[in-house]
This record gives C-alpha cells, structure tokens and sequence, in this order.
C-alpha cells in the first residue's frame, strides 16, 4: 500500500534557491529592458518565454519530487484470554465448555490473521501463553482462582502494543468480585456466553461488627442470592463447633434477602462460627450454601456481681477494691435487714430494696463474667432452682464464680447437697455441727501449688514474693471444710486446723466444665488490707490477689500459661500450616524444654496429633500440617514442665475451601458489560459474527509504513534542453522583431 | 459501642414490676440456727487525752439498735483503743466523742490516723459541747487538716450516701441540734471523716435500766428516734461505703423521697 506522498526539493539548498532567485530577476529586468519599444502583445510574449526558460533552469537545478509513504497492515497483538478457573465449568449452564467450542470454531487465526497476530493467553501474572491444542493439567477449568481485573492489567504493564483482548470468561473476578479493572489501554471485546440465570442459592456474604463482646448480643447480617428459583422461605443456621446457636427464616425475594442472626458469645479470643442456608430443590450446586466467618471477641468491661448475705468488712473491702479497677463494672447486692430485724419504721422511710432474686439467677444471669457469693446463705433468697442456672452459668457459659466465707458460707450456707456444692473447689459436707465455723486467728501458709500460681505471684522474684506473703498479718477465723474435690487445687491452707484428709484448704481452685470456681473459706482476708497497713505493708497484696483472682475467673488469656497463636487467616484447604503455641511457666517466665501434647481436627473428624518444637525459648511450632478440607477446626494444645501440668489452650478456626471458585455461578453480564465499555470495547454474545467484522475492520485501519518512494516527474537534463531552446528562441524573435 | 447487656436500669424496671422481693419470702431460718455466728461491727472509740469519754453507755445502747434493726451482727460492747494503737488498724470504725476541747494528737500519731484513713478506716468525731463552733469541732478541723492536707471538713450534701446508707434521711439530729449538718472529709470517692456537731452519743447514752440520760431536745424521744437512724446510717455507710450510691438504688431512693 502507498500513502498520499508530498513534494519536496532533492536540491533544495538556500544558495542555489538565492541564485535561482537574482537570475530570474535579471532576467525579467533585462528581458523588459531590451524589448522596449515592441508592442505590448510582444513584449509580454518575450517576457513569458524568458520566464519559462528561468523556470526550467530552476527546476533542473532544485530536482522537485513527491515523496510516497509505503504502508502495510500493522498486526498488533490479539490476547484472546481464556478463562480458566474451575467456576468457568461448574454447574448446568457453565459458559466454559461452549466458549471453548466457540474459540475452536471460530478460527480467529484465519479471519484476522491479516492484521492481528493472535494470541490464547490464560489467567495469570504475567498471564501465560496458552497452547489451543493442549488443555491445562487436570482439565481446562481447573484454576483455584479468578484473576481477572489482575490478569488484564498485567497484560497492559508486559504488553502495551496489544491491539485488544477478546475475553472468553464468566467475569467471577474471585480477587475484585464485581469490580472490573479501569485504564486500560485496549479495549476488551467479552464474549458473553450463557442463555439465562443460573439456577442457585448462595450465601453472599456474611456481615460481622470487627469485635464482639463477651455476654452482649452480637449481630451477623447475612446476605442470600437468588438466581433462577422462585422466591420463598429458607432456613438460615448459625453454628459454633458444630452447635446450632440460632436459626431464622428468610424470606427469599426474587434477588435474594437479608438476614439478622443475633447471638451472645460466651468467651473471649477468636471465634469461628458457620452459617448455613438450607438448599433448595433444583440449585446448580450447594457448594455455597454455607460460609464460616470468625469473630474476636473482647471484653469490654468484667462485669461481677457480688451478693453478700449482711455487710461485713470483708465484703466492704471487696468491693471497695473492685471499685477502684475501672476495668470492672461492679453490682452489688447486699442483704441490709433480714425479716427478723425490726422495721419499726414505714418502708418509705427506708432505702432498701427487694432483692431481685427472678431478674439476677433467672434472666440476666449470662450478662455477668463472674458472680461472687460472699457469706451469703442463699436459702432465704434465692430458690433452689435458681442454683442450677449458676451451675450452667459456669459449666456451660464458662462464667467465674466464688464463694467467700463466712458464717452463711458453705455448710452454714445450706449449700450442702446443693447442685452448687458440686461445682465448687471444696468439699464441706459432713461438717460436725460444731465445727462448722472455726475461730481464732492463724496464719495461712501457700502449697505448692499456690507457690506457683499466678494468684500469689505478686512480685517478680519468689524471695520477695515470699517475704511479702510472709509479712502478711494473720486471718481471722475460717469455715469448716474437709478436703478439695477431684481436680480441685488447693492454693493456701490453715496448717493449724487438720483433719484426717489433711491442712484445712483456705484457698481453693477448680475447673468445671467451660467455667472456673474459687472458694475462699475465710471472711478476714481483709486483713490483707487495713491492718496489714497498720502494720507498716501497703495493700499490693490484697489488691493484687483479687485482681488475680477475677482475672483468671474470668480466663483473662495473659493468665494462661499455655496460649496458642491464632493461624493467619484467611486458610484454604490444602494449604501447609504450622500453629504455634507460646508456653509459660508457673513463675510466667518462657517455659523451655516443655512437653506439648495437642491435636488438631474437623468438626466431625478424627484428631489428627501434632508434633511441636520449640523455636525460641517459651516458643513452639507444630510441624507442618496440610488440612484437607474446609469448615470449622479445632487445634488443642496442652504443655507439661518438670512433671507438672502448665495448662491447655484450644482455638477454632475457620478453614475456607480450597478455592472460592463455586461460591457464585453464572456468567456476571454487568461484569464483563462494565468492562467493555471501561475500556472502549463491546461485549458481544456468543456466536455473534458482528465480534470477528469489528475486528477485522478496525484491523484494517491499524496499517504501519514500512518504506517510503521518491518520484521524480522530471530529469534536468530535458529541463536543461528547454531552458537552452526557450533562451533560443527569446533572442530569435528578439531579433526578428526588431530587424 | 452500644450495651445491649444488662443494665442496672432495666433491673429496676424489672423490679418495679413486682420481682421476688426479700421482704416476701417464707420459711426464714431462725437465726440462731446457724452456728458460729460472729460478729461483723466493732465500734472501736478512741481514748486520748482529755475528755474522751462523755456518753460512757452510748456504744452499747446503739450497737444493740443495730443488731436488731440490721442485718449487721455487732459486737454487743465497744472496744476503746489509745492513739498509736496498732489495734486500731484491726477495727475499721473509729468513734471519737468529746466535750469542750480536742487536743493536738502529735505528728507521730497524725500519722497513724492518715494511714488509717487512706486504707480503709472511718472515723466518726462527735461533739457533745452542746453549743456551735466548740473547741471540739475547732479542734478535729485542725487535726484533720493536718491529717489530710489541702482539705477541709465541708457539709456533706443532702443526697450523701450517709442520709440514705438504710434509712432516708433529711435532717441531722442528736441530742442537741446545733448545727442541720454533718461535716465531712472527701477522699477519693469517699468520706472517710465526718463530724457531728450535735452529739450522737448523748442521745444514746442510758442507764443500765433501760432509760436514757439526757434528754433530746427540742424533739423529744422522735429526736431520739431519729438519732438512732442517723447512727445505723453511719455504720451503714462505714460497712457499705458508697453502695447506696449504685444506679441500681438511685431511682428507688428518688422515689420515696418525693412521697
């Protein structure tokens, strides 16, 4: 092909176009000088004929010429981007296969081989070149992933000369979903496959606060699409480890509904729930019909409630205590009069109030971290039932709970054979009558067990934490009990008053269920406070054991000495993890050389135990471990040191699966329509020829030069000639004329 | 964030509707049932020199109010305990009472009473001078000021803690009204100090027949009944602190305020 061409001078320097110049000046001045005289017809024809030869000498002399431009189609790049993933082939109406038939069919190589160099590309960064004749391994759709928005902009940034992009794809952008890329500098030419919507329900996405708080009622919005199926009710399930926690109705509309599962979630750290929607008849796959999620949950303030059965100096330095600590949101109920007492004065004259006995042990029992019964003898209050919900609250909500002596506590509580006697740390029953409340001053000495804990650990080193517990003033008077329970542990005794089981326990540990007790069979610990003052102390000690004391009530997670990290999130089935597990012991300093036990498993699969080593001191690893499938998991971590049991950590996870491929069917025609026209293309339905003709004719007009032609109308020695004859026959007619 | 748990409001709502109420239950154990039973209230009275002692009976005519009217289990007799007594420090409630003077107690024992004050003790200062501005009261202000510096004994509102501890309360009776308020000393949230002006203990004081020793005057025996409330309250307040404070209690207490 040639382009239009344009003149130039093969001789065009200035001085020759200068000398050009004076001689055609001095050739009309002389030419009008020397033909003065003649008639003004002839003169004009000498000077025309000088002029013309002037013109000829110019012309030989300067070589006027056209230049021509030589042109050809350009055949830019073609990216035909195939995609790949695994939703391009799931369900009836998968647009893959038949977009595949298509690319076969239409042969783009034969019709726009002229002016494109075509190109199967697949899903990647940078995206690879794909062979037509030789499916991916494992089937053409096979890819974990859609990256639509990243493959086309990587294309932009590694190929910028490419001419445009035929998207073969169902626009699930798994990465950007419904966002397509923008500033592309070719434009994309969608194939549109697929002839209506997908028949399908699906969680679309589930909302969560970015934290929860422990016992206040949480809300999780979930949002259900709709394609294809007629509107309707469907049932929607929220589970942690496998427990329904809620259950609600939606009801479906022709896109889909919204809908508010609200729950109160009883411990603290990282949760991981489950929601379900029960799939309907008909659906392209109940693949997505569930989704997991997990949520932190803090505490906001530990909310106590303490109940005493009369005012007593312990319980007013208790509360006096737990007042000062902003972090705690204190109830008190005190019980100021009993029937027995003397009213003598109306009741308006007094500012006492009933005893909410329904509202605290019935209804807003979960509200609370931890309850506290101080010298309280619940009989008069408190009906027997009520004493079950304080079990559940601790064995099932994992709520704290103490009991704190006095001579309404324990065995002159009546809480003998009580369901509450079962779950606390001591074991009063059968306490002789006269002995049930010993008097008398003694002076407390810590187990074992209690040297360690973390509840009397209120100096760093163990020299002056023992010579801060050995400066404490004595207690004054304890309840009667004969031993700890099972699986209690005992932290403080009275090594002055024995029994056949051994030192009465004072201070007492256990862990029932998901909940914790603690019993305290003195109301003097007080003295811990003002006379321990008096004596020259400071009251960090008291302060730091009730602090303690709630704290681990409460499973404050800094009070545990085994604590297992949270995996990253999000994890996919069949990735490669290794969980880790920070390990302390009894004197909160990083335990090496520990012995781990642990085990990770599926809601309904078999455990699968774990190998840890250490990585640092107090640091351990687990080897790496692949999880097959997704939902919800549970790792279990427990730590042993110098043969004593550290603890235990659990945390549950949510593993999603391997690929969010499946999460939503159909072709997205808003997508790939989006993105046509942000990038000056056009979507095209699958078999529309009009795609291959708009290609065509917009390649035609993509040409490229690729030489360029001078044509040189006249030679200068021809020119020359001229020149000679026409100055030849100026000076012949010259002469004649005048002759 | 919203609370969408429990609030001390809708407990009150709840109440209001009728909720199991102490008052209403049935089958009280007796309470000498229980054995062991000890007792949770010393009233410890401070003897210093001078004047110390003007209602020598006073303690034990109150504590036996107590008992029967509370919960409370007191000690049926006081304790006097000398300035500097480590004792002390073992019986959070301190009644100092006397008559026309107070002496400066020493740097050393100023001492000992801010540390008891700062940890948890309350002292009750009484004065039984019968007569406004007495060198009792200048007295105790003087000592207070120099037990606890840059406050000063100021009027304790009508809506303190200590005018509604168990009895709602209006006025500040005694033996004798001399002034319509108590005195108090701020400390944190508390007030660990307090003065009163129109002798508590003289109302109480009696013979160990039965009758009392001075006469509540202008009021008579409601004088003295309402004496005897002042005190529980008192002790109340020293065994509670600032309970009655709680917003679990508030709108109860406005309630039968305004009736």
């Amino acid at each position: 092909m040639t382009g239009e061409g344009a003149w130039v001078l093969l001789n065009g320097h200035p001085g020759w176009i200068a000398a050009l110049a004076v001689l055609g000046a001095l050739a009309v001045v002389s030419g009008l000088h020397s033909s003065r005289g003649l008639p003004p017809a002839r003169r004009a024809l000498l000077l025309g004929v000088r002029l013309a030869a002037v013109v000829a000498v110019a012309a030989a002399v300067l070589r006027p010429a056209r230049e021509v431009d030589l042109t050809r189609a350009k055949r830019s790049p073609l990216a035909v981007v195939l995609d790949t993933s695994r939703s391009m082939a799931l369900g009836p109406q998968a647009p893959g296969p038949a977009l595949q038939r298509w690319l076969a069919e239409a042969d783009l190589g034969r019709d726009l081989g002229a002016f494109y160099r075509v190109e199967l590309l697949g899903l990647g960064d940078p995206p690879p070149v794909r062979d037509p004749a030789e499916p991916a391994e494992g089937g053409t759709f096979a890819g974990p992933h859609t990256p639509l928005g990243r493959t086309l902009e990587s294309l932009a940034r590694v190929r910028p000369d490419t001419a445009a992009v035929v998207l073969l794809s169902d626009g699930r952008d798994t990465e950007r979903p419904g966002v397509p890329p923008g500033g592309l500098p070719f434009p994309v030419y969608p194939v549109v496959a697929g002839s209506g919507p997908v028949q399908d329900l699906w969680i679309e996405a589930v909302e969560t606060p970015p934290v929860a708080f422990i016992r206040t009622p949480v809300e999780v919005r979930v949002r259900l699409g709709l394609s294809g199926l007629a509107p309707g009710p469907a049932a929607v399930t929220l589970l942690e480890g496998g427990r329904p926690l809620r259950s609600e109705v939606a009801e479906l509309g022709p896109e889909g509904a919204t809908v508010s599962l609200s729950f109160t979630p009883t411990r603290t750290g990282r949760r991981a729930y489950r929601v379900e929607v029960t799939p309907r008849p008909g659906e392209a796959t109940a693949e997505n019909n569930r989704a997991q999620f997990s949520l932190n949950v803090i505490r906001d303030k530990t909310r106590v409630l303490l109940v005493a059965g009369t005012p007593t100096w312990d319980v007013r330095f208790l509360s006096r205590r737990l007042r000062q600590d902003p972090g705690i949101d204190l109830i008190t109920f005190l019980i100021l009069r009993t029937p027995q007492d003397l009213a003598l004065v109306p009741q308006d004259e007094l500012s006492l109030i009933p005893f909410p006995t329904q509202e605290l042990f019935g209804q807003e029992l979960p509200s609370f971290d931890a309850v506290f019964f101080a010298n309280f003898d619940y009989a008069p209050y408190v009906p027997r039932h009520f004493l079950d919900n304080l079990v559940r609250f601790v064995r099932d909500d994992g709520g704290g709970f103490a009991m704190l002596g006095g001579d309404r506590s324990f065995a002159l509580g009546g809480y003998e054979g009580t369901p509450l006697e079962e779950i606390l740390p001591l074991d009063f029953s059968g306490a002789a009558p006269g002995r049930a409340y010993l008097r008398g001053r003694f002076r407390p000495r810590l187990t074992d067990a209690g040297l360690r804990h973390p509840l009397f650990q209120w100096h760093p080193t163990s020299e002056e934490n023992r010579a801060l517990w050995n400066a404490l003033p004595e207690l004054d008077g304890m309840n009667w009990v004969l031993r700890p329970r099972p699986g209690a542990v005992v932290l403080a005794e009275n090594p002055e008053a024995r029994t056949e089981y051994g030192p009465q326990p004072l201070v007492a540990l256990a862990e029932v269920g998901a909940g914790r007790t603690l019993a305290v069979a003195s109301d003097s610990l007080w003295h811990w406070a003002l006379p321990h003052a008096g004596a020259g102390g400071e009251d960090a000690a008291y302060r730091d054991f009730w602090t303690r004391a709630l704290r681990w009530l409460v499973h404050d997670p800094e009070m545990e000495l085994v604590r297992l990290g949270m995996p990253p999130s999000p994890v996919r089935a069949g990735q490669e993890l290794r969980l880790r597990v920070r390990v302390l012991d009894r004197s909160y300093e990083p335990a090496s050389g520990a012995a781990l036990g642990g085990s990770l498993a599926a809601e309904d699969g078999l455990p699968i135990p774990l190998e840890w080593s250490e990585q640092a001191p107090g640091e351990y690893a687990s080897a790496p471990v692949v999880l097959p499938r997704e939902g919800l998991w549970r790792v279990e971590a427990q730590a042993q040191a110098g043969g004593a049991f550290l603890g235990r950590d659990a945390v549950e996870f949510p593993v999603e699966g391997e690929s969010p491929e499946g999460l939503r069917l159909g072709v997205d025609r808003a997508y790939l329509e989006a993105l046509a026209e942000a990038s000056g293309g056009r979507a095209f339905p699958l078999g529309d020829r009009g795609l291959i003709q708009h290609l065509a004719e917009r390649g035609r007009s993509q040409v490229e030069v690729v030489g360029r032609r001078v044509e040189e109308p006249w030679a200068a020695g021809p020119l020359l000639a001229l020149s000679v004859l026409l100055f030849g026959l100026d000076w012949a007619l010259r002469r004649f004329w005048e002759g | 964030m919203k609370k969408t748990g429990w609030s001390r409001r809708e407990v009150l709502l709840a109440l209001a509707g009728g909720g199991a109420g102490l008052l209403a239950g049935a089958g009280w154990p007796g309470r000498g049932e229980a054995y062991g039973r000890r007792d949770y209230f010393t009233w410890a009275q401070l003897r210093y020199p001078g004047s110390w002692d003007p209602s020598p009976r006073a303690a034990e005519r109150f504590l036996e109010a107590l008992r029967r009217r509370t919960s409370v289990e007191p000690e049926p007799r006081r304790r006097v305990v000398d300035v500097g007594s480590p004792e002390l420090f073992a019986l959070p409630f301190l009644y100092v009472g006397g008559r026309g003077s107070f002496p400066s107690l020493g740097a050393e024992a100023e001492g000992w009473l801010r540390r008891y004050l700062e940890h948890g003790g309350f002292v009750l200062f009484d004065d039984a001078t019968g007569v406004a501005d007495s060198g009792f009261a200048q007295g105790v202000a003087e000592t207070l000021g120099r037990v606890l510096p840059g406050r000063g004994l100021e009027p304790l509102p009508a809506d303190h803690t200590a005018f509604q501890s168990f009895y709602l309360l209006r006025d500040v009776p005694g033996r004798k009204l001399v002034r319509p308020f108590l005195y108090g000393i701020d400390l944190e949230d508390l007030t660990p100090a307090v003065l009163c002006p129109n002798d508590l203990g003289g109302a109480f004081d009696g013979d160990p027949l039965g009758g009392y020793t001075h006469p509540c005057t202008p009021g008579g025996e409601r004088q003295r009944e309402m004496t005897f409330r002042l005190g529980v309250n008192l002790a109340m307040y020293a065994l509670t602190g600032n309970y009655k404070k709680d917003q679990v209690h508030i709108p109860f207490i406005l309630k039968r305020r305004q009736r």
